[in-house]
Formats: C-alpha cells, structure tokens, sequence
C-alpha cells in the first residue's frame, strides 16, 4: 500500500475524528450520570419535601393550634379587635401603648398567622387606642 | 515525495491499450471510494460540530434547560396531584411509603421468618401473618406503610424473599374535616368520592388542585355545629358559607361524618353528604323566595296587608301559624312573625305561573353543578296543584337541597345577579352576569331579613357591628306514613352579611334538635341553627380580620321605615279592636 497525500489526509482526520468523538462519548457519559444522580437527588427531596409538608398540615390543623393555645395562651381573647400577622409592624406603635405589664395577660388583641390583613387598619387601631391615656 | 510521482507519470504515459483502460478503471474507483469517505467523514465532522457547539449556542439562546425539565417532569407526574384549600393547606397529598412485600420461594426457614415478622409487627395478626408466610402465591404485600425502625429491623433478619417497594400513599391531614367535600380514592389510586373523584384526571397528571374553601372557616364552622348537635342532641347537622360575589364555597360542613384516612370504617349515614345529596322540605327561609316572587311580579308597597286571622282552608288542607297573630299583618309583618297563612296568601296573590317562575329562575327545580358535583334532584311536585302554591310558598311540598337554597338566597342577596357555588378558587371576577331579580327586589329583601334578626324569629343571630339579615326556617318532618310529625324538626336559618352590602353567605341546618334547657326546651330555628350561624360569623370576623360596623346609620337606615309600618298596623288595628269591642 502506498501513502498518497490524500490517504495520509484522510488517516489524520479519521483519527482526529474517532478521538473527538470518543471524548465527546465520555463527556456525555459523564453528564448522563450527573444528571440521573441530579434527578435521584431530585426525587428523594421532593418525596422528603411532600412528607414534610404532610407533617406540616398535620402541626397545623386548626384543632391542634386551638388546643396548644388554650395550654400555652390561657389568654381569652373575647370579642377583641384580631390582627393579622401583616398588620402588626404597622399595630406595633399602637399595641406599644396598650400592652400590659408582662405580669398581666394580654387581653386587648390578638395576633392570628395567615390571617387575611385587616382592610381598614385605622379602625381596628382606632378600638385599640380606645381608652390609652 | 517528487521521485514517487515522477515514478508514476512516466508510467501513466508509457502505458498503452487494454492495461492503460484498466488502470484508468482502478484509479476512477479509488477516487470514488476516497470521494465518498471523505464525504462520509465531512458529514460526522458537521455532526461533532454541530452537537459541540452549534446546538447548546443555540440551547443556550432559548431554553437553557429544557433537557432536565424533560427529565424532571416523569418525577412528578408519577404522583397524583395535591388538593389544597384557598390559602395552600394541604386537604390531600401523597407521600412516598416504604411497602414490605414478602415472596415465599425465596424463604426457606418458613417458620423462622414468620417468628421474626411476628416480632416486628406485634399488632398484626398472627393467621394473617401466617397465611402470608406459607402461602404458595408471590409477592404478596404485609406491610402498606413501615416506619424506618421496622425496615431496619427486617434488614436485620435479612431474608431475601422479604422485599421493600417504595409506593405512594393518599393521605389526608385534616381528617374528618374536610371529607365530604375532599372525598377519597381507592387502593388502585383512583377517586372514589368527592372532588377526589371529579378531578381525578387532572390530580392523575401531577396537577394540583386548589379550592375556595377557607380551613379556618371549615373548622369553625365544623365546631359549632357539632356543639349543637350535642346540645340539642341532634341527629345531623350541616353548614355552607359562602362569598355571595364569588360565589365560591368558603365552607362545606355535613355532620356525621368520618376519616377519609380509614375510609373503609365510614357507615353509609357518614358518607352521606346532606349539602349536595340531601333533599328537604326547608320551611320558612323558603319565604325569602315567595316573598322576592312578590316583588318582583307586583311591587307592592311594604304597607300591602293580607289577613291572617283565621286559619287557611284549601280543600282537605288547613294552614296554620305557628307564632300565630290572629289579625290582619303587613308584608314586614309575615315575614319577621314568620306567618305560614300570610305567605299561603301572598303566593295565592301572585299565582302559580309567577311562583314558578321565580323558584325556576333561582334555581330551586332543577339540580345545581357545582365544580362538577352533582346535586341531588329537588322534589317538586307534579302535576302542581293550587293547593301547591300554597304550601310552597312557605316550604312545604317542595324539597331542595341546602345548596339550591344557598344558591337561591345568595343571588337575592346579590343584587339579583346569579350567584353561581363554586367549589374551587376563583381568581378573576366574572364577566357574564345574569340578572334574576331586580335591584330593588335585593334591596327590600334584605331590609326584610334584616327585621328577621333585630325584632324577629332571628334574634339569636345578631352579632353586634355585623348587621346579619336572615330568615329561620323550622320544619316538620314527614314521617314513613306520611303525615308530618310535630316532635322532628328541620331547624335551618340562612344570613348573609353585612346587611346592607352583602358579602358572606352562612347557612346551618340541624336536623331533629330536642330542646335543652338553655333554650326553654324550643327546639326551632331561633334557638338552634340562628345561635349557631351567630357563632360561625363571630369566628368569621375574627379569621378574616372583618372590621365591625359602628357607625350604625346604614343599618338603623334599613329598619326604621319598617318598624314604623310595623307600630302602625299595630296600632291601628288595637284601636279597632276596641272599637269593635265598644
């Protein structure tokens, strides 16, 4: 066999093309796998993600809060104006006023979490501020 | 390099005939077979290009992740989707459980693997566990739901045939809560009941489905009414509220009820939803109806009076009141005395075609899809005689569902605009409106609600600053032979709020209360069911962060005109009490 120009051509970029292309297998081997441990990870968190959030329905049933609050807070609240969680930076001024001493049981607001904000802030500062000096 | 080629010329040009043919031959092929590798190579080399670079510049540019969303995407849609109430709690979900299966071949010291499950699961029992152990079938399932501790003493023991499979459990955190309205699937993971059921598709494709109900609401709501079930030993009790703009269904409550967890234990009795499936003969809050009828057809003055003196007679029936006034009373008097004879009267005074009109036009004849649940067929009767009209427009012979009432009432309180029950989220206001009954009609039906509460039947129902309008309802059963039975009441009352711009809807209903002591042994509307809906409404206020009214002119501004035509027809007609009595 002889080498002609072309042949010896045709040889380098066949082996230039084989080893690229080996490579390129490699690497894509390579991220396969990091995607399928990416995905495994993926799983496993969001299987852990929906247990937690089940868990978390659980602390947080309505009934359940109730009953802590009764053995935590043996506050009763009454018919006293109710603030959202969002409210309170803006009640805080107001709530400043009219807290108790801590030796006394706060009766005069309460503090509800998720609750939808109070449209009409004002008024509900305003029944707060009832009676301030 | 120059000697090789010169070498091959001087060949080429001393080669003649038959051998110079043949060499141009071969020569033609190597170049056709050089041709085509070198094309052969060209296109892989495009290819390498095109995969190294071209694609992810291209990727890049668009959607750089888009393969891993491909590949994300088959995770979540193994799991069926979540049911959440309006503000994201969880109603339904799925969790991933480890589950123990057991494959006998695979055992061989049968009876010691049984004496080893036996210790692992003490509760379980021990034929059940045996028959697993010994029987000839494979793969069969012991354990749904193992804690880590379990697992890890079975890898203990280490037998082959025992074997763990992840699986995906339905569970349900609120319980009994919501479980007429969440519902529950079956061991194949498909939806049995409820919006389970109705959404199955959809939550079968990962997706999740998020509802109007408010769980702080529900849960309220769920408190009181089991409160008066107890107080008033009670048979069932139910309960709705709903936003009457929206129409969407904040709270949906039917006692008895069960845990879709443990579904399987659930009676029949518990399973039975009253709000969608049960239909009643509702009683007075049909009064609203026959009383919008009225307006709408006649627009009457308030001060248009009907006599209720006597009983009414049509043909084998006898109307009767059950607070009885004995005399000639104004629209505003029928209503807030709740006289059965004045609303006979007012029916027989617009007419049967009027009076099915409306109750048509509200939607009381016919079954209501709400969010793809199904309700219950009204029981309207057939062929409709004069003496239905009668009975009907105070509610009886007809039987509805608490929902056609829900839906009836809030589309009067809603201006007149069709208030349509929805048991998902709504996000965006409705374009289409369809209007029912006129504004004016709305308006003077609750100015009439409104009365019901501050000097009527409705008095328990009265939440200072929260202006609740409502009508009571108390029913006579029918019993198995017919006739209706003085000792089983229906008790229901249906408020909405504020009364002067309605934006809550609460209906309660109690069936068969026994009077208490607290209630000087009544069992009817105004001591069970109104105190109960004043309960959930308080909750309301305090849950939603509603403000209280204190500017009282708005409300004193609805009942004052018909207090006054109240004291009037009381007056006038003492005077001529006296008269004739001189």
């Amino acid at each position: 066999m002889k080498l002609t120009p072309a042949f010896c051509l045709g040889m380098i970029v066949t082996v230039f093309l084989g080893v690229s292309l080996f490579v390129i297998s490699q690497e894509n081997q390579k991220q396969r796998d990091v995607l399928s441990t990416l995905n495994k990870s993926l799983q496993a968190k969001q299987e852990h993600r929906l247990t937690l959030e089940a868990e978390w329905a659980y602390l947080n049933k309505p009934e359940r809060l109730e009953k802590m609050m009764a053995t935590l807070n043996k506050t009763d609240v009454g018919d006293a104006p109710v603030l959202a969680q969002s409210n309170v930076m803006e009640a805080l001024p107001v709530i400043a006023l009219i807290l108790p001493p801590p030796s006394k049981p706060a009766k005069r607001y309460a503090v509800i979490q998720n609750a939808e904000p109070v449209k009409d802030i004002a008024m509900v500062l305003s029944q707060l501020g009832q009676g301030v000096e | 390099m120059s000697s090789f080629v010169r070498h091959i010329h001087r060949k080429v040009h001393t080669l003649q005939g038959e051998r110079q043919t043949a060499l141009d031959l071969a020569r033609g092929r190597s170049a056709f077979i050089l041709t085509s590798f070198l094309l052969l190579y060209a296109l892989v080399a495009l290819r390498v290009l095109e995969l190294t670079y071209i694609r992810p510049y291209f990727l890049k540019q668009e959607t750089p992740i888009t393969a891993s969303i491909d590949e994300v995407k088959p995770i979540s849609k193994e799991t069926r989707g979540k049911i959440t109430d309006r503000e994201g709690n969880i109603l339904a979900s799925n969790v991933a459980v480890t589950a123990l299966y057991i494959d006998p071949v695979f055992i061989q010291n049968k009876d010691d693997a049984y004496k080893d499950l036996k210790r692992i699961f003490p509760s379980e029992s021990a034929e059940t566990l045996r028959n697993r152990v010994f029987s000839g079938k494979r793969n069969i399932l012991v354990r749904a739901d193992l804690t880590p501790q379990e697992q890890e003493a079975i890898l203990q023991a280490g037998y082959p045939g025992l074997i763990f499979r992840k699986e995906y459990m339905r569970i349900y955190p609120q319980g009994e809560q919501t479980a007429h309205l969440v519902g529950f699937v079956g061991s194949d993971g498909k939806g049995l009941e409820g919006l389970e059921r109705i959404f199955d598709k959809q939550l079968n494709k990962g997706e999740d489905v998020t509802l109007a109900v408010d769980l702080r609401l529900q849960y309220a709501m769920h408190k009181a009414l089991a409160a008066k079930m107890k107080d008033f030993t009670a048979k069932a009790a139910s309960g709705i509220i709903m936003d009457i703009k929206t129409g969407e269904i904040l709270s949906s409550v039917s006692l008895p009820d069960y845990d879709p967890n443990t579904f399987s234990d659930a009676k029949p009795h518990q399973r039975f939803d009253t709000n969608i499936n049960g239909v009643y003969e509702m009683g007075s809050t049909f009064k609203i109806l026959s009383t919008a009828a009225l307006f709408e057809s006649k627009d009457p003055d308030m001060t248009l009076s009907y006599d209720a003196t006597k009983p009414l007679v049509s043909g084998r029936f006898k109307i009767h009141d059950y607070h009885a006034e004995k005399r000639v009373l104004t629209i505003p008097e029928i209503f807030m005395h709740s006289s059965n004879i004045g609303s006979a009267l007012i029916g027989q005074d617009i007419g049967t075609d009027t009076l099915k009109t409306v109750y048509r036009d509200l939607g009381v004849f016919d079954r209501i899809n709400v969010s793809g649940m199904t309700t219950a067929q009204p029981l309207v009767p057939k062929p409709w005689r004069s003496v239905n009209t009668l009975t009907a427009s105070y509610g009886h012979g007809i039987a509805v569902t608490p929902m056609n009432m829900v839906q009836a009432v809030g589309t009067i309180a809603n201006g007149g605009v069709k208030t349509t029950p929805t048991f998902i989220k709504t996000t965006e206001q409705k374009l289409r409106q369809t209007r029912i009954l006129s504004e004016k009609t709305s308006k003077q039906m609750l100015q009439l609600m409104r009365l019901v509460v501050t000097n009527g039947t409705g008095g328990n129902a009265e939440v200072a600053g929260y202006s609740v309008a409502g009508k009571t309802g108390t029913a006579e059963k029918i019993s198995a032979s017919g006739g209706y039975q003085k000792d089983k009441l229906l008790s229901s009352f249906i408020g909405v709020f504020p009364a002067y711009d309605p934006q809550y809807l609460v209906m309660v209903m109690i069936d068969e209360p026994k009077g208490n002591k607290k209630s000087y042994g009544y069992a009817t509307a105004g001591w069970t069911a109104a105190p109960a809906v004043k309960e959930v409404v308080q909750s309301m206020a305090a849950i939603l962060g509603l403000p209280k009214n204190t500017d009282l002119t708005k409300d004193t501004q609805m009942v004052g005109r018909l207090q006054e035509i109240i004291d009037q027809s009381e007056t006038s007609q003492k005077g001529s009490a006296k008269l004739a009595s001189n």
